[in-house]
């Protein structure tokens, strides 16, 4: 056969093999074991051309048969003639260099050939080599396999970007297709099986869009579909129809469409179905949603409103036509000042919800359509974006003209009501000065008269005089402290406060009272019971007077018996409740007066009242009192007789500290004063009372000079230079604030004493008396005693104290225990110290008259068998505290007796 | 290397010559060559395999050569003295099987490897695709023999031996260290062509210039030979005129027409590619003798280590005994050399490279391995 025929039918062979898969391996394996088949080529490799960067290129083995072909050592040799890099230039330069052959042994041969645009064809030929006509034919056959390589990268490019197209669209959440002409299905996504329900094999198998279309529809979908085959209609316009899958089960569907063009004519269709089930559903919601919240917008009684950052309002509730007389759309787009009264308001409003971010209950005014001026309360807020940024303010306002004019009106009332009351308080003070300045009078002088005349019927005239002052000067203090309790300006000073000397005081006050009934006073206090009590002193004493009085007051035969118990509840040893009752054996109070017996000016009945007198207003004091110490007060019947007040204090702080008992006033006694002629200035504008105290003082040896108020005071002040000054508060032409203020202020002057005296004395009057630098005070009606103590504390160097009267009397006693008789004296130190020394040590602690008493008598037995006159004086002093109920001078004269002992004891 | 063999063809004789040659010490591996007309199928020989304690492989041919002589009944066993790697590559007609990936699972490694024994069932459908897997993965590394198993019957059978019996449809690789040097050549002339083959699925040629298969061959058979194809005689015919397959500088790829198919298409031993140019190929007496002598010198020019002790392993292609007939013994003993042994079998197709040529299945061609005893 031609050998040349041969050839081109070998040639025609591979050529035919190149290129009969577009897959690069397949390709290359079938193609090029052809190749080395045809030639009988024991090995071979093709390799790819790379543009690397910077312009120049490497050529890369991609395939070789045999897998492992450098084995072979002319194949390896080849393979290491080809540069691994070149540029440009080189490159050009190496491939016109091509075929580059050569030989390993002399049977072995290879050939570098090129494959334009493509890369390199390494053959090995063993035995006879490959002829260069041979050679040279295979250069078409090259360009072919090139060409076919390259296709084969192309259409892996493609597919590779067909597969990520596929990717991509299997990823999208809606259906997208492609169809031809017919309408037969060529391609679908993932979704698109799964919405549809039809299977891969389905698709195979010819599946038409008219499947997929309600029978109902079908005509709108050919209409469509003709229309964008016609150019009539183009895509992107969605189109939404009634989807059906597989099982005949539909869904709503919005399609886009557009035509597929090839050569200028449509050759299908490629579009997206969106299954649209859900946004039904949701608009759905929506719109009932929407429904529901127009609803309440249109019938919101408030006024919802939504407006930019600019203040341009962008939404209001219909409520606006109410609130302003503005219809909705007379303000939409409006600015928010048109409603603003004062646009000072709206920058601090801005500023304010700038600052804070929203504001409640922000009150404002508004300006209605018709120029009335609306209150309104606004709660807003920022509105934000997605990126955080406030974009506008949301609120609503409220009406609120209405209340504020409520509040106005209430406004005004109170402020008459406060003013009124003002006027009342004013009133009672006033009042309260105005009695009491006659009852200075009174009072004053009736004591001063009782000392002077001798006469017993006189002196009971003077008595009832007198009584009847003080009663009426308690009815103003309990009007003036009730007054003073419904205006809360009483307030508690707690201090301590010894339980049973109040008590023991209480017995002294009333003995009198209790011997005239010839009742009994029994005081029983808990051993538990400390020694001391943060209490008001002043007002737990006002209490006990208030409930003692009236018991006793009541009570005509029996007794009176105030007991104190404690309880401790908290479990706090600092505190207690304290329990005090007054209970009595008198008429008691009738079953339906006991709810109202506290009530102000509320007494037992008429006839009751006017056989045992009194305010009415000393219960309910008390019950205020009680209350204001976290306490109450109940009040019940005896069943036998009488009653029973009970006061139970709750959480009273134990002091630690002890009572500090005070010089009694009572102790002075004015006799044995005498100020050496020291000159007082008596201030007052009522001549009887400057008379009054003129009498008391000249009796101390005071030279008193006068003056009718502040004014001729100051002046009288200069001329007189008197070492202290009585300075009434209020009188004519200048007062004793302003009087005092002016010596104050005067160098020559302000070293000169002044003391107030005054006819009301709360904490106002005292805080004033200090401001204006008094150096102390006197309340009306001056009582003798205290003008004299405040005299003896400011002329100390004056004053020439006789000695006391106390001081003398003790000297006395010990003076005259002096015992010659040493037997006698043995014999009574041993009925002291075993008689008498036990009896005294019984009353120790709580003193019980009836006690101090029998030991008083056991004492004055003694003394008769001795015959001891210092004793006999101490048995009469201690008698006559007793008669006198003076509880601290008993406790005195008690302290005293063991040094009695011991005086006796220490003769010789 | 041992070689022994049993002409009776029994189980009894195929089970005595196994244990008398594997029970020698040197003895490694097995190559068993077994013949068709034994009759061995896997239930009455595969506990004997299975038994073998060492690497067994061969096949069961038409006939078999030992010596000078053919065996159309018997069992040649030959004891190699060096341990072979053995591997079984089933599912040798799936279209669908990756070789490559099988032999890469399988094989990962060739170690020492010099020669490659290649026994496949010759009536696969792709020896072709495990050929050039074969050939990719491991070129020219080491020298390739071997043969299509298989019966004249024409049916598929198990026809391989493996330690785990008899199998079908496979082919068995045992890479072993045995030194070679392989000699191919078939001595077929052409008489007509080219031919483009048209049509063609695998092993049947469908069309010849578009012109039923058949019909086209006829007319060339009818005209050469004087003879006139009828029912049931095709191969008695064909057997003298094989389609032959170019390649650049060396002798045809023949491919032995077998039977009459569909439509006129012609069935071959062996495929035959669409597209590609077919020669009908005519053999004379002469120039096949010729061929075998030639093999032989080409296979022991290729043995490197001259001084060594060899054997001759001679494939040959059974057409060649049912072209040459009687003549055939000349073909034997123009490979035959007194000094060395010779073991061999006919063959439906031959596997082989020298190591110089693209690997190829043959058809009607005789291959001459020279091996190191």
């Amino acid at each position: 056969m031609d050998t040349s025929v041969e050839q081109i039918q070998i040639f025609y062979e591979i050529a035919i093999s190149i290129g009969a898969s577009l897959d690069l391996r397949e390709m290359l394996k079938s193609s090029l074991s052809t190749y080395l088949r045809k030639l009988n080529c024991s090995a071979g490799g093709i390799f790819k051309i790379t543009e690397k960067t910077n312009q120049s290129f490497a050529f890369e083995q991609i395939y070789s048969i045999p897998r492992k072909a450098e084995i072979n050592k002319a194949y390896e040799f080849a393979r290491k003639q080809i540069p691994q890099q070149l540029t440009n230039d080189q490159f050009a330069e190496f491939e016109k260099q091509l075929p580059l052959n050569g030989s390993v042994d002399s049977d072995s041969h290879y050939h570098i050939l090129n494959l334009p645009g493509f890369g390199l064809l390494i053959l090995v030929k063993n035995g006879v080599d490959l002829a260069p006509n041979i050679l040279h034919s295979l250069k078409p056959l090259n360009r072919k396999f090139a060409y076919a390589a390259n296709s084969c990268l192309q259409k892996e490019a493609l597919q590779e970007s067909e597969k990520r197209f596929r990717a991509m669209a299997d990823l999208l959440p809606q259906t997208v297709f492609e169809t031809d002409e017919k309408g037969d299905f060529t391609f679908t996504n993932k979704k698109g099986f799964e919405s549809f329900g039809y299977t891969k094999d389905d698709f195979k198998n010819r599946l038409n869009v008219s499947q997929m279309i309600s029978h109902e529809e079908s005509e709108k979908v050919k209409m469509i579909t003709q229309e964008l085959f016609g150019g009539a209609r183009t895509g992107g316009t969605g189109v939404e129809y009634t989807a059906v899958r597989k099982d005949g089960s539909t869904f709503p569907a919005l399609i886009y469409a557009s035509p597929l063009i090839k050569k200028d004519k449509a050759t299908g269709l490629r579009g997206i179905v969106v299954d649209i089930s859900e946004r039904i559903k949701v608009e759905s919601a929506l719109k009932e949603s929407e429904e529901k919240f127009r609803r309440i917008f249109e019938s919101f009684p408030d006024l919802y409103y939504q407006a930019d950052l600019e203040g341009t309002i962008k939404l209001v509730s219909p409520s606006i036509k109410r609130i302003t007389g503005y219809a909705e759309d007379e303000l939409i787009g409006q600015s928010v000042e048109k409603v603003y009264f004062d646009l000072n308001e709206r920058k601090k409003f801005s500023i304010e919800i700038i600052k804070n971010g929203f504001v409640e209950n922000y009150e404002l005014k508004l300006v209605k359509k018709n120029g009335d001026v609306a209150d309104a309360s606004v709660n807003s807020h920022l509105i934000y974006n997605e990126n955080g940024k406030p974009t506008g303010v949301e609120g609503t306002i409220h009406d609120i003209t209405e209340r504020k004019q409520t509040e106005k009106k209430l406004k005004q009332a109170k402020q008459q009501a406060d003013s009124a009351n003002q006027a009342k308080s004013e009133f009672i003070a006033n009042m309260s000065h105005e009695i009491r300045t006659p009852m200075n009078t009174v009072i004053g002088f009736s004591e001063l008269l009782f000392s002077l005349i001798t006469d017993k019927v006189q002196k009971s005239y003077l008595q009832s005089i007198s009584i009847a002052g003080q009663n009426l000067l308690k009815l103003i203090d309990d009007i003036l402290d009730l007054s003073k309790i419904e205006s809360g300006k009483l307030v508690l000073q707690p201090e301590p406060v010894s339980i049973k000397s109040l008590l023991s005081e209480m017995q002294q006050i009333f003995k009198l009272d209790v011997e005239r009934k010839n009742l009994k006073f029994q005081i029983i206090v808990s051993n538990e019971l400390p020694g001391t009590l943060l209490l008001d002193e002043t007002r737990l004493r006002q209490i006990l007077l208030n409930l003692v009085g009236n018991a006793i007051k009541f009570t005509d035969e029996g007794f009176i018996k105030v007991s104190v118990t404690m309880q401790n509840i908290s479990g706090d040893e600092n505190k207690l409740d304290l329990k005090l009752s007054v209970e009595d054996s008198g008429i008691g109070v009738p079953e339906e007066e006991l709810e109202m017996i506290f009530e102000s000016f509320k007494q037992y009945d008429g006839k009751r009242s006017r056989k045992y007198g009194g305010t009415g207003l000393g219960l309910t004091i008390t019950k205020r009192l009680v209350e204001m110490m976290n306490g109450k007060i109940l009040v019940r019947r005896k069943q036998e007789k009488g009653s029973v007040f009970e006061i139970i204090l709750r959480d009273v702080n134990v002091s630690k500290s002890k009572v500090v008992t005070e010089k009694k006033q009572d102790d002075v006694e004015t006799t044995t004063y005498d100020f050496n002629n020291a000159r007082v200035l008596v201030v007052d504008d009522v001549r009887l009372n400057r008379r009054m105290l003129r009498e008391w003082l000249v009796r101390s040896n005071v030279d008193v000079v006068e003056a009718e108020h502040g004014k001729s005071a100051l002046e009288i002040v200069k001329k007189k230079k008197p070492d202290l000054i009585l300075m009434d508060i209020l009188m004519p032409v200048m007062n004793g604030y302003e009087a005092t203020r002016q010596l104050k202020n005067d160098p020559q002057l302000q070293d000169v004493p002044v003391i107030a005296v005054t006819a009301t004395l709360d904490k106002e009057d005292i805080k004033k008396i200090n401001q204006f630098g008094f150096d102390g005070y006197l309340v009306k009606p001056i009582k003798s005693s205290a003008l004299f103590q405040k005299l003896s504390d400011h002329f100390s160097s004056k004053k020439k104290v006789l000695s006391s009267h106390q001081e003398e009397k003790q000297n006395n006693i010990f003076e005259n225990l002096k015992m010659e008789n040493k037997e006698k004296r043995q014999q009574l130190i041993i009925y002291l110290k075993d008689k008498i020394t036990p009896a005294w040590e019984e009353i120790q602690g709580v003193i019980e008259i009836d006690a101090v008493n029998r030991f008083a008598n056991e004492l004055d037995e003694l003394e008769q068998r001795f015959h001891l006159k210092g004793l006999r004086l101490y048995i009469e002093e201690l008698s006559d505290s007793v008669n006198v109920l003076d509880v601290l001078k008993i406790e005195k004269q008690l302290k005293l007796f063991p040094n009695i002992v011991k005086n006796i004891e220490g003769q010789t | 290397m041992i070689f022994k063999i049993d002409e009776t063809g029994t189980l009894e004789g195929f089970k005595d010559i196994i244990d008398e040659v594997s029970n020698q010490s040197q003895v490694k591996t097995l190559l068993i060559l077994s013949c068709d007309a034994n009759g061995f199928t896997p239930d009455v020989i595969d506990k004997k395999l299975q038994e073998i304690s060492i690497p067994v492989f061969g096949g069961i041919f038409p006939e078999i050569i030992f010596g000078k002589e053919k065996f159309d009944k018997g069992t040649i066993v030959a004891g190699l003295s060096q341990a072979a790697c053995i591997h079984t590559i089933t599912n040798l007609s799936d279209m669908d099987v990756d070789y490559e990936e099988v032999i890469d699972e399988k094989i990962p490694g060739v170690g020492n490897c010099k020669t490659m024994f290649v026994l496949v069932d010759g009536f696969a459908k792709r020896i072709s695709g495990l050929i050039d897997s074969l050939f990719n993965i491991f070129g020219l590394e080491f020298n390739y023999i071997g043969g299509g198993a298989g019966s004249l019957s024409m049916v598929q059978k198990p026809c391989l031996f493996t330690n785990n019996g008899l199998i079908q449809d496979a082919a068995v690789l045992a890479l072993s260290k045995i030194e070679s040097g392989v000699g191919v050549s078939h001595g077929w002339q052409d008489v007509s062509g080219p031919y483009r083959v048209t049509e063609a699925d695998r092993n049947t040629i469908k069309t010849l210039d578009w012109k039923p298969a058949f019909q086209v061959y006829k007319e060339v058979v009818e005209e050469n030979s004087g003879q006139v194809f009828k029912e049931d005689i095709f191969f008695d015919i064909a057997k003298g005129f094989p389609f032959g397959i170019s390649k650049l500088g060396t002798e045809k790829v023949v491919r032995d027409p077998f039977v009459v198919g569909e439509n006129g298409s012609l069935i071959c031993v062996g495929e035959v590619p669409e597209g590609s140019y077919v020669h009908i190929l005519k053999g004379d007496y002469s120039s096949l003798v010729s061929a075998a002598k030639n093999a032989l010198t080409l296979g022991e020019e290729a043995f490197k280590p001259k001084a060594k002790d060899k054997a001759t392993f001679f494939i040959d292609c059974i057409s060649r005994v049912l072209f040459l007939e009687d003549r055939f013994t000349d073909e034997l003993n123009a490979v035959y050399k007194e000094s060395v042994p010779l073991i061999g079998a006919l063959t439906v197709g031959e596997i082989a490279n020298s190591g110089k040529d693209y690997l190829e299945f043959y058809n009607k061609t005789s291959v001459v391995g020279v091996l190191e005893r």
